[in-house]
């Protein structure tokens, strides 16, 4: 098949042109060609106009014959969609092998769309090229440096890779990928589906090596059948995050068996996938929040958590939330309550989760954190409170009555926090053992010296207890799969 | 649409593994006697033959008949409202606290898949079932009884035992191997499964072909 290697081209060219580049700022053909400069992608870049001008520094080309052969094996295509099926000869003869097609007016639109898809695609086919799209906003590949969209952002780089069937939502994820600097090593949005399918960029991905994690989000399927094998190919060695669109506007249908009428898609879809080993979000958000976790995180080898807290409201929402769940939380061993004993007044909890009840002092956390997480019994953590002292920095550094103290204190607490931060990521890799940080602080300030010290690590900061245990539920199912085998 | 007959469903899921209860098809009063009479009392009579998939609608189904003056009036009352039927099936009667339903379907983009459901008179109002993509392992099907969420009637319940898994999984399997054997068919509802002692017994079942 030759869709995987030339897919494995589209995301790392050697050359890629802007077919019908725009000089103005609005269009498509000139937001493509701008990000792929901007982002600094180092293969040759060409861009075709009829009318030769220059745009952002590039001299233009008349038309594709004027590309020197061998010099681009990608073209994105920025032209309607009857010269788009009319270029694609001309771009097989320069040697490209896969196309984006941006362009709209194929089978969304009608029944002379379907037809022009239906010819987009035997022409492809005809001449070994592979399109992604059309209708679609474009790609991104950080490893090779690669932003050729026509909207935005660049993520940074990272190992999350994605495939979208809506062009927003996959800008959301890209947004977040940003705000919580998680990156991003391929994202694709998908587009129709004429030639390509969902699964074959969840195959893609399973085999790329640059991809740690897979995010799709579906809204139809050409081939369900198709879509449950790729998930169960790729599942065995990488997390595949599935996010359905359009699952609410059925119930129960007309069906001329009983069976049938319970079957409705949703329910056969969720079962598709889970049966397949993939894991089913709710929502872009919530799909981001599971990629973090496994995109940053070692995978527990058990179900047991402990957790560490500052606040000890947190605490009871977070032990809730866990008993709500298939998580286990571990009965606090006896060994690890009297080594704890030495390092707190008696006031603290001596139960999980453990509450450090104000009793702690300069060096607490950073010599808990590790004496907890390593105890044998212990899957897996969720930290508390970070945060809580840099709030008291910042109030001191914007109060109208500070003295020296309290800016000694400020940068004091300041520092404190990155010692935390520091300290939980030290022993996370140490122990081989993921930690989880929740804080509302992450959002409400994310210049905080605790978050940030953590979102400047590239490590994640999770804004709820219950988000980061449906992430941690997500990688302990997984993990237990791949035990089973 | 061309469905088999409640007799020819559970004739044709047997070859497969399906347990089901005994049975045997009458023409007439007096061969529906002599069946109930090898069965062994007390029998389910109920309407048989082409048109009869909702003989419960149609008052076509008479349960907990005892004796033979029973099935002689319960045969009587049958025929008042379908005159019509020439078909009778006399079934065993299964006795069992707990009920379960179970089925195949082919959906439009996943293809054949089979279900597993809590059955009897909260059904409809509890919609407690699952689901697996066909074909799929032995030990995926246990795992799809075992995420409903009223599992826990497969243990001890009020007296009666532990079902057998293996036997239910055995006719979890005949579900499945039955349907995938024959494209032509398009569905396939076992309703009910009575839990008889630890068996699990089909008590009615369709096969619905296209």
């Amino acid at each position: 098949m030759m869709h995987q290697p030339n897919l494995h081209t589209l995301f790392n060219p050697k050359g890629i042109a802007v077919i019908g580049a725009s000089t103005h700022p609005g269009k498509f053909g000139f937001v493509a060609l701008h990000n792929i400069l901007a982002s600094g992608f180092d293969g040759n870049i060409f861009a075709t106009n009829p009318k030769m001008p220059e745009i952002l520094g590039i001299q233009t080309l008349k038309s594709v014959d004027r590309i020197p052969k061998d010099s681009i094996d990608v073209a994105m295509i920025c032209l309607g969609p009857k010269q788009t099926i009319a270029v694609l000869p001309e771009l097989a003869e320069k040697g490209v092998k896969a196309g984006f097609v941006v362009s709209g007016g194929f089978r969304e639109s009608g029944a002379e769309g379907v037809e022009l898809e239906h010819e987009l695609v035997q022409v492809a086919n005809s001449l070994g090229i592979t399109i992604a799209g059309p209708n679609g906003q474009g790609f991104v590949s950080t490893p090779a440096n690669l932003c050729s969209q026509i909207v935005s952002p660049y993520p940074p780089t990272g190992n999350i890779s994605i495939a979208s069937q809506s062009g927003n939502i996959l800008s959301a994820m890209l947004n977040l990928s940003r705000a919580k600097n998680i990156g991003i090593a391929r994202a694709i949005s998908i587009g129709n589906q004429a030639q390509l399918g969902v699964a074959d960029y969840i195959r893609y991905f399973g085999t790329d090596s640059e991809t740690k994690v897979v995010v799709a989000y579906v809204e139809g399927l050409p081939n369900g059948r198709d879509f449950y094998d790729s998930l169960k190919e790729v599942s065995n060695r990488k997390p595949v995050i599935v996010i359905r669109g359009g699952t609410t506007s059925d119930g129960a249908k007309a069906a001329s068996s009983h069976t049938g009428s319970m079957a409705s898609d949703q329910k056969i879809f969720e079962t598709a996938v889970l049966q397949a080993g993939g894991i089913l979000a709710n929502d872009p958000n919530e799909a981001f929040e599971f990629a973090t976790a496994f995109a940053t995180k070692p995978l527990p080898v058990g179900r047991k958590v402990i957790v560490v807290t500052t606040a000890g409201g947190w605490g009871v929402i977070t032990a809730d939330a866990i008993s709500r769940s298939k998580l286990e939380l571990l009965e606090l061993p006896k060994d690890l309550e009297e080594q704890i004993n030495k390092y707190l007044p008696p006031r603290w909890s001596k139960s999980n989760p453990v509450d450090l009840a104000g009793g702690e002092t300069r060096d607490t956390i950073p010599t808990l954190i590790p004496l907890v997480l390593g105890h044998p019994q212990v899957d897996s953590m969720i930290f508390l409170g970070l945060g809580i002292q840099g709030n008291v920095a910042r109030t001191y550094i914007e109060s109208p009555v500070a003295t020296t103290e309290t800016k000694k204190m400020a940068n004091f607490h300041i520092s404190q926090e990155k010692r935390y931060a520091e300290a939980i990521m030290q022993a996370s890799k140490d122990f081989d053992k993921p930690v989880f940080v929740a804080t509302e602080i992450g959002i409400t300030d994310s210049l905080n010296a605790g978050p940030k010290a953590l979102i400047d690590m590239g490590e994640a900061c999770f804004s709820s207890p219950s988000i980061a245990i449906r992430a941690l539920e997500a990688m302990t199912n997984f993990s237990d799969r791949e035990h089973k085998g | 649409m061309n469905s088999l007959t409640e007799f020819e469903s559970k004739r044709l899921l047997s070859k497969f593994g399906l347990i089901s209860c005994n049975e045997s098809t009458a023409k007439n009063y007096e061969e529906a006697a002599a069946a109930a009479l090898e069965i062994g009392y007390p029998i389910v009579l109920k309407i048989s033959g082409e048109g009869t998939e909702h003989k419960s609608e149609l008052g076509g189904v008479k349960l907990g008949i005892n004796n033979q003056d029973e099935l002689s009036v319960a045969f009587d009352e049958i025929l008042v409202s379908n005159s019509e039927v020439s078909e009778f099936l006399i079934c065993e009667h299964i006795e069992g606290k707990r009920e379960f339903i179970a089925g195949y379907h082919i959906d439009k983009d996943f293809g054949p898949t089979i279900m597993f459901g809590l059955g009897g008179i909260f059904a409809e109002a509890i919609s407690d079932a699952s689901f697996r993509l066909l074909p799929c392992s032995r030990e995926e099907l246990l795992r799809m009884v075992y995420e409903l969420k009223s599992s826990a009637l497969l243990n001890e319940f009020r007296s009666e035992p532990d079902v057998d898994l293996e036997a239910l999984a055995d006719t979890l399997e005949a579900i499945a191997k039955c349907g995938l054997a024959d494209p032509l068919i398009e569905a396939i509802d076992v309703n009910p499964i009575v839990i008889s002692g630890d068996l699990p017994v089909a008590v009615d079942a369709l096969v619905i072909k296209s």
